[in-house]
C-alpha cells in the first residue's frame, strides 16, 4: 500500500487539506479538542451535579437543555462534552500506545532480521487472526471495565497492525543509501534505526494511529453498549449504555451520544486517509 | 508441490494461532484478580463448587501441568461446565453457533452483493452525484456504530412503520417445523441483518469503487474498448473480474467485522446467537462462556482468512504457494 518516499524525492507539494471534507474534519476534531480541554471553564461537571433534581428528568432538546436530560436531570450536552474529554483521552492514549508499541517491535523485528524477525512476525500473524473486540471483551470482563483496563486492553490487542506495517517500511529504508553512508560514517545500528530510519517511517504509523483512535472510540462505545463501563466516570459509552432502558420514550438519551460517536470516528478516518494521501498521493 | 507448500503455510498460522488463543485464556483466568476457581464459577457457586472446579483447573498442580491439562480438555472438545446455565459450554455454544451462522451468512451475501454492485455503479461515473453522495454515505455509514445502526431501524421500521418484528427470531409459539415459521423467520431477520450488512456495504463499496477506478485504467480496458465491445462487456467482463481480486482481500476484515457486529446487533435485536450469548455471559459473569465463546470465534475467523486464501488463489492464477 505505501510506496516508498524519501524525504530527498522532489515531488510537487501537496497540501494536507485538499478538499472541504477533509478541512471539515479537522476542523471538527480542532474543535471538538478546544472544547474538551476548556469545558471545565463554561459547563459545569456532570459528575458532580446532585442527583434526581426534581422536574427536569428526560426533558426533550429546548432552550434551556439544547439536548435535552436524562433521567437523573442531567444536561445530555454538558455529559457529552464531559464524556468527551474521558471518551477522546482514551481512545487518543490507547491508539498513541498502541502505535508505540507496535512501531517498536516492527522497527525491531525489520531492522534486526534473522530469527528475531521470524518469531516476531509469526507471533504478529497469529495475533492479527484473533478476533479483537472478543479479546478486548474478554480482558475488560475479567480485569473489571476501569478505563485504565480499557485503555490497556485496546492498545495491547490493536499494535500487530502497526508493527506489520512499521516492518515493511523499515525493511525498504534499510536498503537506501543514506542508510549505507550513514553505516560508513560509523553509526552504531542504534543510531541508524532511530536516528535515520525510523523518521523516514513515521507516515504510516500517524495514519494507523488516526484511524485506530476512531476505532478505539468506537470499542468504547460498544463496550458501553454491553454494560462495560467505568461506574465512576461519564464517558459516550456510559451515556450509551445509561440510555438503554429510556431511548423508546426519550430518544434524545441516545441519538446524541450516537451522532456525536459516529462524527468523531468518521472525522479520525477522513483525516487518516487524508494525511495517506498527501505522504502517498497513489493510494486511495 | 503447491499443495503440501500450502498446507504447510496453513499450518504455519493454523498452530500458533490456536496456541495463542489458548494461552491467552489460561494466562487471563489466572492473572485476574482473586482466586481463579472463584471467578470461573461465578457469583452463586457454592464452596463445593468451587473446590470441584480447583480440581478440574489442576489449581493445586504446577503451573505447566495446569497449562496441559487446559490443553488436553480443549482438544477433545471440552469448553468446561457453566454454573449459571448448569450445562457444559460446548452444549450452550453448539445450538446458537448455527444461529449466528444464519444471520451472518445472510448479512455477508448481502453485503458482497449490494457493496460490490453500488461500488461499480459509482465507478462508471466517478465524480458524478450518484458517486459522490455514495461516496459520503459510505463514510457515514462505516463510522456509525452497529448499535446506533439497529436502533434507528428498530424505531423507524418496527416501532413507528410496524413492518417488521422488533426483536428475537420467531414469534411467541412459533418454531421450525410449524406451518408458516419460514415467512415469520423471514421477517424476523430481515432488520438484523440488514444492520450487521450496513458497514461491510460500505466496506466493498469503497474498495470496489477504488480498484475499479484503477483497472480501468489498465491496457487491456483501452484495448477492449477500442475492439468496440459495449460498456458494459468492458466494465463487468474485463473490468469487474480484475478488480474483484481486491475485494477477496477484504474478506478477512468483513468477517471480523461481522463478528463484532454480531455481539452487538445480536443483543440488539435479541437474536438468540453467540454475540447475545457473550453479552449475557458479560452480564450473568459466566467466565467459563467467554472463554468458550473466544475460541470458538477465533477458529471462525482463522477459517475464514484461509478460505480467503484458497478464493484468491483460485481467482487469480498467477498466485501460487
Amino acid at each position: 500500500m505505501s510506496a516508498p518516499s524519501s524525504p530527498t524525492m522532489k515531488a510537487p507539494r501537496r497540501r494536507l487539506i485538499a478538499n472541504p471534507i477533509d478541512a471539515a474534519a479537522v476542523l471538527v476534531l480542532a474543535g471538538m479538542a478546544l472544547v474538551a480541554i476548556c469545558a471545565p471553564m463554561f459547563v459545569a461537571d456532570p459528575n458532580n451535579m446532585n442527583f434526581g433534581v426534581a422536574g427536569v428528568s428526560l426533558q426533550p432538546p429546548s432552550g434551556q437543555f439544547w439536548l435535552g436530560t436524562d433521567p437523573l436531570g442531567r444536561d445530555i450536552l454538558g455529559q457529552l462534552i464531559w464524556g468527551g474529554r474521558v471518551s477522546l483521552t482514551t481512545a487518543l492514549v490507547a491508539s498513541i500506545s498502541s502505535a508505540l508499541i507496535g512501531s517498536l517491535i516492527g522497527a525491531v523485528a525489520g531492522f534486526v532480521g534473522g530469527k528475531v524477525d521470524l518469531l516476531l512476525m509469526r507471533f504478529v500473524d497469529a495475533s492479527l487472526m484473533i478476533p479483537r473486540f472478543f479479546l478486548i471483551l474478554l480482558i475488560v470482563a475479567i480485569f473489571g471495565p476501569s478505563i485504565v483496563n480499557v485503555i490497556v486492553a485496546i492498545a495491547l490487542t490493536t499494535w500487530p497492525e502497526t508493527a506489520r506495517l512499521l516492518r515493511a517500511e523499515v525493511l525498504s529504508q534499510k536498503q537506501r543509501d543514506y542508510v549505507r553512508s550513514a553505516r560508513v560514517a560509523g553509526a552504531g545500528p542504534f543510531r541508524i534505526l532511530f536516528g535515520e530510519i525510523m523518521p523516514n517511517c513515521l507516515h504510516p504509523v500517524i495514519v494507523k494511529a488516526s484511524l485506530l483512535t476512531g476505532s478505539a472510540i468506537l470499542t468504547e462505545a460498544s463496550l458501553g453498549f454491553l454494560g462495560l463501563t467505568d461506574p465512576t466516570l461519564i464517558t459516550w459509552g456510559r451515556m450509551v449504555k445509561e440510555a438503554l432502558p429510556v431511548f423508546n420514550y426519550a430518544p434524545w438519551t441516545l441519538l446524541a451520544p450516537g451522532a456525536v460517536i459516529s462524527i468523531t470516528i468518521a472525522a479520525f478516518n477522513i483525516l487518516g486517509d487524508a494525511i495517506n494521501n498527501r505522504f502517498n498521493p497513489k493510494g486511495h | 508441490m503447491a499443495t503440501t507448500r500450502y498446507l504447510r503455510s496453513v499450518l504455519l498460522l493454523l498452530l500458533p494461532t490456536l496456541l495463542l488463543v489458548t494461552i491467552i485464556n489460561f494466562v487471563l483466568v489466572r492473572m485476574a484478580p482473586g482466586d481463579p476457581a472463584v471467578l470461573i464459577a461465578g457469583p452463586d457457586a457454592t464452596l463445593a463448587q468451587v473446590e470441584q472446579i480447583r480440581e478440574s483447573l489442576g489449581l493445586n498442580g504446577s503451573i505447566i501441568d495446569q497449562l496441559l491439562a487446559y490443553f488436553g480438555k480443549l482438544i477433545v472438545g471440552d469448553f468446561g461446565y457453566s454454573y449459571t446455565f448448569k450445562q457444559p459450554v460446548m452444549d450452550i455454544l453448539l445450538p446458537k453457533m448455527g444461529n449466528t451462522l444464519l444471520l451472518s451468512g445472510i448479512a455477508f451475501i448481502f453485503s458482497l452483493v449490494v457493496g460490490v454492485g453500488l461500488g461499480i455503479l459509482s465507478a462508471t461515473r466517478p465524480g458524478g452525484i450518484a458517486d459522490r453522495i455514495g461516496v459520503a454515505t459510505s463514510v457515514i455509514i462505516y463510522a456509525m456504530p452497529s448499535f446506533l445502526i439497529g436502533v434507528l431501524a428498530i424505531m423507524i421500521f418496527a416501532v413507528y412503520w410496524r413492518w417488521f418484528p422488533t426483536e428475537g427470531m420467531f414469534s411467541l409459539g412459533m418454531k421450525w417445523g410449524k406451518e408458516g415459521a419460514f415467512g415469520d423467520l423471514v421477517r424476523h431477520i430481515v432488520l438484523p441483518a440488514a444492520t450487521l450488512a450496513l458497514p461491510n456495504i460500505a466496506l466493498f463499496a469503497r474498495m470496489t469503487r477504488s480498484s475499479m477506478l484503477e483497472v480501468i485504467k489498465q491496457d487491456y480496458i483501452v484495448l477492449a474498448r477500442s475492439k468496440g465491445l459495449n460498456e458494459r462487456a468492458v466494465y463487468i467482463r474485463h473490468g469487474f473480474r480484475n478488480a474483484l481480486m481486491s475485494v477477496v482481500t477484504l474478506i478477512g476484515l468483513a468477517v471480523s467485522n461481522l463478528l463484532m457486529g454480531s455481539a452487538i446487533v445480536e443483543t440488539v435485536f435479541s437474536w438468540p446467537g453467540m454475540g447475545k450469548l457473550m453479552y449475557d455471559a458479560v452480564t450473568l459473569r459466566d467466565y467459563n462462556i467467554l472463554l468458550g465463546g473466544f475460541i470458538v470465534f477465533s477458529l471462525v475467523q482463522l477459517l475464514s482468512s484461509l478460505i480467503t486464501d484458497i478464493v484468491y488463489t483460485r481467482l487469480d492464477p498467477r498466485v501460487r504457494y
